[in-house]
């Protein structure tokens, strides 16, 4: 593994730019591939539709999953992840600019293992996103890494 | 007695009349055999008053002469009377000079028997008659009467007495029956009515009238007493329909305010679902745009600052602010919605060390700010505890806020109690109000401040309101402007209307150290 794939689920272009601005700028080394909707998060990770030519064993380090997502919501998607034995593992960070407890109890209770509110506040985010990066790409170790 | 008064009307009917019958008959009975025995009697002595007269008057003669055998022929002569049974002559000396016996079993003559005698005893009468010549006694006659035939002619007279009684009983009891009919047969009939009328409980018999005297009095009573009880019996009736639909009306109103509140329920439902849509909607759509304002003029300021001048610095930050300051009305707006909505779960709370974990956070917040804050150690109550932390937060942090331009803060959060209730508040001594807007101060977006001097989105004593009402408390404040402002709260003061309240009952006041 050479890249660190960071699977960032977004539907919202301003959110996406933002979101990459403000990993860049926590400075995480790594390669950020965006879907658009649930399905396109699914495809990217089973490896399957328009990702069918990836390379299947190549898992993203982490996923940062916005909730409200079209066609699929983003804890369908996590349902479906935490259900398949090659990828149940992958780290999954919620993202969500709502503050519900509801979808924070669904959340944790589907096998998030970080949930991140997206402050409205920019710098707030920066800060949030950076933490974020280091701990999955810098100092946590996950079993995928061999 | 007891059998008497055991017996039917006619049967006493019967036996008071006979008995009445029969007690004058044994009175005229009785009073006639007395009155005929001394009737007789009165005979007896009259004429044997008479006859021992002429008898001593014939014996005048041959007494002197002392001829006894005429004597004895003129006492033969008196023998002829059937009920004399002895006669007796005496000379002056009381000698006996000639006798008769009507048998030998009768008693002899006397020895010397008084003069003038009549007299009677149980079976005889007895007379003697002084035999009188020229003024001188010269003797006596003595006669002695059986009353045997006075006594067989009573017996006689007591036996058709008696045969007459028995005649005129048979003929009484006969005639009785018959008359007995005139009084029981119109109080049998009453009888009658009244039982057949509490058999069939039909008040609309009426008994028949067939005299004018007490008895028909009587069915006059009873009938106007009947009709009085079918009068009542009938409004009561139609009292207890009327209730009765009255009821089935009520039972019917009420199950179509059940239907209508049943489907108010629905709506309120789907109200309620449609505002957590909303506000769900609201806290990720409306916070979407936020964010990419602010975090676009931030990294427009990052990658072009240094080409901007300061007046576009400016309006960049301004902008970063309003966005910033959306985004706090978005949160108030939604904790406000949030608190309508949350299910209460009452815990008993220490009000006292929640007070002090706000200050505390207010404190590190704004470390340059010295505030006295006085904290009533010993409060206790039974309340939703995410809901009390939120109406704490705001009257705190409102206190905390108001006191901003005060040099010397002070806020003090306590209790008291008034009519059995425990009333907290947190006084401060910052700006205060007027008094004139008191009644505003707890309406969604009303501000009594200019946000200039005090930051504010106008949403947060709306929240406490809502919050102490959800608890069935009261809040109030008082305030002089400029000198400082009261908020003052109650829990839990109506009466329960659901299980969360039960928890709350009794329990404001626990002194706990």
């Amino acid at each position: 593994m050479t890249a660190e794939t960071i699977l960032l689920v977004e539907d919202n272009e301003d959110d996406e730019l933002l979101a990459i601005r403000a990993l860049k700028k926590a400075a995480t080394p790594s390669k950020v591939v965006v879907a658009r909707d649930g399905e396109e998060a699914l495809d990217y990770v089973y490896a399957q539709g328009k990702f069918a030519e990836r390379n299947k064993l190549e898992l993203p380090r982490v996923i940062l999953l916005d909730i409200n997502l079209p066609k699929l919501s983003g804890l369908q998607v996590l349902e479906s992840i935490r259900s398949h034995a090659t990828t149940r593992l992958i780290p999954i960070v919620l993202l969500t600019s709502s503050d519900e407890e509801q979808d924070m109890l669904a959340g944790y209770s589907l096998g998030a293992n970080s949930y991140i509110r997206k402050p409205v506040d920019f710098d707030e985010f920066i800060e949030e996103i950076g933490l974020l990066g280091r701990y999955w790409l810098g100092m946590n170790r996950t079993p995928n890494e061999r | 007695m007891l059998s008497i008064k055991g017996l039917p009307i006619r049967q006493k009917l019967s036996l008071m009349i006979m008995a009445a019958v029969l007690f004058a008959v044994v009175v005229l009975t009785t009073v006639f055999i007395a009155y005929e025995f001394y009737n007789q009697k009165q005979g007896i002595v009259s004429e044997f008053t008479t006859t021992s007269k002429i008898i001593a008057n014939q014996s005048q003669a041959a007494i002197t002469f002392g001829d006894t055998a005429t004597l004895t022929e003129n006492l033969d002569g008196l023998m002829l009377h059937r009920d004399v049974i002895a006669s007796c002559v005496y000379d002056a000396n009381f000698k006996l000079l000639a006798s008769l016996m009507r048998n030998k079993t009768v008693q002899p003559c006397p020895k010397a028997p008084a003069l003038n005698l009549s007299l009677f005893d149980t079976q005889h009468y007895v007379r003697t008659e002084p035999i009188i010549v020229d003024n001188d006694f010269q003797g006596l006659l003595y006669i002695r009467v059986s009353l045997d035939n006075l006594y067989q002619q009573q017996t006689d007279y007591l036996i058709a007495m008696l045969a007459l009684a028995v005649l005129i009983s048979v003929a009484v009891y006969y005639l009785s029956s018959a008359l007995q009919t005139i009084i029981s047969t119109p109080l049998l009939e009453l009888q009658h009515t009244a039982s057949q009328v509490s058999k069939t409980q039909d008040y609309s018999l009426q008994a028949r009238k067939n005299s004018t005297d007490e008895i028909g009095d009587l069915v006059d009573a009873f009938n106007s007493m009947l009709a009085t009880i079918k009068a009542q019996n009938d409004k009561i009736k139609e009292d207890a329909e009327l209730l009765e639909q009255k009821i089935a009306d009520r039972t019917r109103e009420l199950a179509d305010v059940n239907n209508y509140l049943a489907i108010s329920n629905k709506e309120l439902d789907v109200a309620n679902k449609e505002l957590e849509a909303f506000s769900y909607s609201v806290s990720h759509d409306l916070r979407s745009p936020l964010r990419a304002i602010d975090g676009f003029t931030k990294a427009l300021l990052e990658d072009y600052g240094d080409e901007l001048d300061q007046v576009a610095h400016s309006y960049m930050k301004r902008t970063r602010d309003a966005s910033q300051k959306m985004g706090d009305l978005i949160n108030t707006l939604l904790q406000l919605s949030r608190v309508s909505r949350k299910d209460l779960v009452p815990v008993k709370i220490n009000i006292s060390t929640l007070c002090q974990n706000i200050v505390d956070e207010l404190k590190s917040r704004q470390p340059d700010r010295h505030i006295e804050v006085e904290i009533d150690p010993v409060m206790t109550v039974y309340a939703d505890a995410k809901l009390l932390e939120v109406a704490l937060d705001n009257l705190i942090g409102n206190a905390w806020k108001y006191t901003g331009y005060e040099a010397r803060p002070r806020i003090e959060i306590g209790s008291y109690q008034q009519q059995g209730k425990t009333v907290y508040y947190v006084k401060d001594n910052g700006a205060g109000f007027d008094k004139r807007y008191a009644k505003d101060l707890f309406s969604a977006f009303k501000r009594l401040h200019a946000t200039d001097q005090f930051e504010g989105t106008g949403i947060g004593l709306a929240t406490v309101s809502r919050i102490i009402h959800r608890h069935h408390g009261h809040i109030w404040a008082t305030s002089t402007l400029n000198e400082g402002a009261s908020f003052y709260f109650t829990l839990n003061e109506s009466s329960p209307e659901d299980i969360e309240s039960d928890a709350f009952y009794g329990h404001t006041h626990n002194a706990e150290a």
